[in-house]
């Protein structure tokens, strides 16, 4: 066995591998807060990365092909957002479940189902747009290209959400004592703090679920082989 | 007399906030009277349905304001997470505190609470709506406490102690009642507008109310404000040194960024991974401030403080003119050379963590966590390294013969580097598979590390600091060696016998560079005494973890829900408004249906006279007992031309209008249509 594959000759096909192993998980957390559907999140991500590897080439010479890829599994939620089934959403028959993050605390999990749950009882549509909003930074133009609905229909949906969301999780009441302090501390804004973190355990969740499907599935591939070879 | 004319403004700003919730509430009980009263007007044809609407809707908005206001008028209750320190627990600071109250010309507070913030605060519970003086309370961030210096402390408790000094007057105090209440206010009538749709839609008026008054409220005492914290500065100057409080004041921010670093990069993830914090953490940060490695970031930190500017809400001016104005100050009385260093009792810091901490974790004596976290850190590449090992050993072209590392994986957690031994990693490097293995291993690294870019200058360098970080392990595991923590990157291993840690890395280095070079290696692990085929032992197993953090991953739903104290608020507010629609649905009802009792008359009249309104030529018979109900009554002003208006009334009380109002318009439309259509 020779040594000289150096990283400038990784195959194509490789790369991508790394790149879907490396970005899967944040790229599935994003998609599953922001449709609130894990199955269908998961069929998005799944088609934006097929997309990807088709169009390799050009993709990875984008700034941020991990970028690329959450943009094309948002359009596929927005262009099934202006179909007229997709409003009809039978939530009991679907299965709204994720794995529980295996690297996170108590409080973490309780605090982030706390905030998935709260994100479910939103419109869609409010929900789209908090998430745009508050955890992709995009403006309101963007966001009102995307959807297809006006700045000032962004605008109202996102004060509603944010309005609900604060209510629903007793975000920003300030609770510390009032007085004249040292300086003034920087807060980042609650609601997008709180998405934040529903994306890093949504992260963790995804992640660690991955890897045991594939542990799973190397064991019954394992287990396959063996019986083969007793079989011969 | 600038401080009373400051008091005055504050003192009118907030009777305007008092009498523009008095308004509302007038307001809505003035509704609530003109609602029955509109509907007992014998006029009236319903009840006033809009009105009831709009004092139910109404309902839970005053009621919000009421409760700001309550809130905000009684003494407001200590900091939740503050623990407090009598003067007998910690004399040292109180002996400072009281010392600097004299310096600045005021009276000592009356309690010292600690808080886990990176700030200090004053505040005075006014208690009569904000007009009298009530009890003081100084709140210290402990980080402060221990990362600053004596002189640097004193600056911060003296500009605390100069809010409270003469020239300030009563200001502040009514200024933040009025601020508080105002915030409060608002967040309760949004909270109330989100909770209920009805509410949402009449909310409007109310909440364009309290922003505009915020605005005007703002806008008259911001300036003030920042200029108290300038005067506040110089007080502070005057009792410690301009530059101590040039110091502090970038100190404090520098701390401010220190302390997010450390809970975000060493309390979280060690809580995460061991389910164990510190006992006193503050301590332990007390560490991190002082160790070299951090000297040059944290002074690059105090220098680049100026850039921080504040936010257009913000009560304090921008850092920078703070410390313009500082330096402009004349030295003054040189401040005391070398204070004492203050410290507060163990024992505090302790119960601040407890309550400040995470409920569940376990904690430990903050030295010991030192030595978890280092060994932690250092040992971070070892997963990904196993995971690799394992990935190059089941993809290789030859079955792998350590039957080991295969079936280790299906019983463990999948990252836990438990089992692996050196030989493996010397063997793959010997069998010519350093390549995939050095891939591998920066795959594993880009998910568990934050990336960095060396892996693609160098890709032989991770998988060379992972082998050497893999013999620390061993050689910290036979207990001849220990790892030093290094704040910035994984830590050090300091062998104890005299050997240079240079040694292992170096060794590590050409083992994997170098084709064919492991041998000289094994010779060095054999010199330190380390056997090759020993597997890794790890140390999760030692540290307390609470049972809960680790266990089998299951799914849990995220159907949506909406939490239980959301629930309760959103229930109160829609029984609220449904009490009010209903109960004064009733009521007015009432009052609509006995207005005016009917006669019997009155119901048999209109009776009889519609079988002369079926005629077409009813109108000129328009009986004389009719008309002369008084004219003024009736509510449209569609009255027939023929009709006799002025006439003398022969019957004191005729019919109630409403029953000859209703007929009316057929009447009128009938007898114009014939004549229009010729």
């Amino acid at each position: 066995m020779t040594e000289t594959t150096g990283p400038a000759e990784l195959g194509a096909h490789e790369e991508f591998d790394a790149f879907y192993d490396r970005t899967y998980a944040e790229v599935a957390a994003r998609a599953v807060t922001y449709s609130g559907n894990p199955q269908n999140a998961e069929d998005a991500v799944q088609e934006a990365y097929i997309e990807a590897m088709r169009r390799w080439p050009h993709v990875r010479t984008c700034a941020s092909p991990e970028a690329w890829v959450i943009t094309t599994t948002r359009h596929k939620f927005s262009r099934d957002g202006r179909r007229w089934w997709f409003r009809w959403n039978p939530r009991e028959l679907t299965d709204l479940t994720v794995p529980a993050a295996t690297n996170a605390t108590v409080e973490e999990t309780a605090a982030a189902l706390a905030v998935l749950r709260a994100l479910g009882t939103l419109p869609q549509r409010q929900r789209q747009v908090v998430v745009m909003h508050s955890l992709e930074d995009m403006s309101y133009a963007e966001i009102s290209a995307e959807l297809g609905i006006s700045t000032g229909a962004v605008g109202s949906n996102l004060h509603k959400a944010r309005a609900r969301l604060t209510l629903l999780l007793d975000l920003d009441w300030d609770k510390r004592p009032q007085g004249d302090r040292l300086m003034s501390a920087d807060e980042l804004d609650p609601v997008c703090g709180a998405l934040r973190d529903v994306v890093a355990w949504l992260r963790d969740s995804l992640g660690s679920d991955r890897h045991i499907a594939r542990q799973r599935q190397r064991q019954g591939q394992r287990q396959r082989q063996g019986q083969r070879q007793g079989l011969r | 007399m600038i401080a009373a004319a400051r008091a005055v403004l504050a003192l009118v700003l907030l009777a305007g906030f008092y009498v523009l919730v008095a308004t509302v509430v007038l307001l809505w009980a003035a509704f609530l009277v003109i609602a029955v009263w509109g509907a007992g007007v014998p006029t009236a044809t319903t009840p006033p349905t809009s009105i009831i609407t709009l004092c139910a809707a109404f309902a839970p908005v005053v009621a919000a304001l009421l409760w700001a206001v309550v809130r905000t008028a009684r003494p407001a209750d200590p900091h939740p997470g503050a623990v407090a320190v009598p003067p007998t627990g910690a004399p040292e600071l109180w002996a400072v505190v009281k010392e600097l109250a004299d310096a600045v010309d005021t009276r000592p507070p009356g309690h010292i609470r600690l808080t886990a913030d990176v700030n200090a605060s004053v505040t005075d519970d006014a208690p009569f709506l904000g007009l009298a003086s009530g009890s003081r309370t100084l709140y210290l961030g402990l980080p402060l406490l221990t990362g600053l210096t004596p002189a640097e402390l004193r600056a911060v408790l003296a500009h605390e102690l100069g809010h409270f000094s003469r020239r300030h007057g009563r200001f502040g105090v009514l200024a933040h009642r009025g601020a508080a209440g105002l915030l409060a206010a608002r967040k309760a009538v949004e909270e109330a507008a989100a909770a209920n749709n009805l509410v949402q839609m009449y909310a409007g008026g109310p909440l364009f109310l309290l922003h505009l008054y915020t605005r005007v409220f703002d806008a008259l005492t911001r300036p003030v404000r920042r200029r108290q914290e300038l005067e506040a500065d110089r007080e502070a100057a005057r009792a410690a040194g301009p530059r101590a409080v040039d110091d502090a004041l970038r100190g404090a921010l520098a701390l401010e960024a220190a302390w997010a670093e450390f809970t975000t990069a060493h309390l979280a993830p060690m809580h995460r991974a061991y389910g164990c914090v510190p006992d006193d953490p503050f301590q332990a940060f007390g560490r991190m401030v002082e160790a070299p490695e951090l000297r040059e970031p944290l002074a690059d930190l105090r220098q680049r403080a100026t850039e921080h500017r504040a936010g257009p809400a913000d009560p304090h001016p921008d850092l920078a003119t703070r410390v313009d104005r500082l330096a402009r100050l004349p030295a003054g009385s040189p401040p005391p050379a070398d204070p004492a260093p203050v410290s507060v009792p163990s024992r505090y810091a302790v119960a601040l963590a407890r309550t400040a901490g995470p409920p569940d974790a376990v904690p430990m004596p903050w030295r010991d966590w030192l030595a978890l976290l280092a060994e932690h850190r250092a040992t971070r590449a070892l997963a990904p390294l196993a995971k690799a090992v394992r990935t190059v050993e089941r993809a290789g072209p030859e079955a792998p013969t350590g039957a080991p590392p295969t079936s280790a994986p299906a019983t463990g957690a999948p990252s836990t580097p438990a089992g692996l031994t050196i030989h493996q990693v010397l063997r793959l490097l010997d069998s010519g598979r350093r390549m995939p293995l050095a891939r591998a291993l920066n795959d594993a690294l880009n998910g568990a590390l934050p990336p960095s870019g060396d892996a693609e200058r160098d890709p032989l360098g991770p998988l060379a600091a992972a082998l050497a970080t893999l013999i620390g392990a061993q050689l910290v595991a036979s207990g001849t060696a220990y790892w030093a923590m290094d704040w910035t990157g994984p830590g050090i291993l300091v062998p104890s016998d005299g050997t240079a840690p240079d040694t292992i890395r170096d060794g590590a280095d050409t083992a994997v560079r170098e084709p064919g070079q492991t041998r000289r290696l094994g010779l060095l692990l054999a010199a330190l005494g380390v056997d090759e085929h020993a597997p890794l032992r790890t140390a999760e197993a030692a540290p307390p973890r609470s049972p809960a953090v680790r266990t089998a991953p299951h799914k849990v739903s995220i159907a949506p829900d909406i939490p239980e104290p959301a629930r309760r608020r959103i229930t109160a507010v829609r029984v609220l408004a449904l009490t009010v629609l209903l109960g004064l649905s009733g009521v007015t009802y009432a009052v609509w249906t006995n207005r005016d009792a009917p006669t019997p008359t009155t119901n048999r009249v209109p009776t009889t006279y519609e079988t002369y309104g079926n005629q077409p030529s009813y109108s000129p018979l328009y009986p004389p007992p009719y008309a002369t109900s008084s004219p003024p009554t009736y509510p449209t002003g569609a009255l027939p031309t023929a009709l006799p208006t002025g006439l003398p009334t022969g019957l004191p009380t005729g019919p109630p209008p409403w029953r000859t109002a209703l007929p009316r318009p057929s009447l009128d439309i009938g007898s114009l249509l014939p004549r229009a259509t010729p």
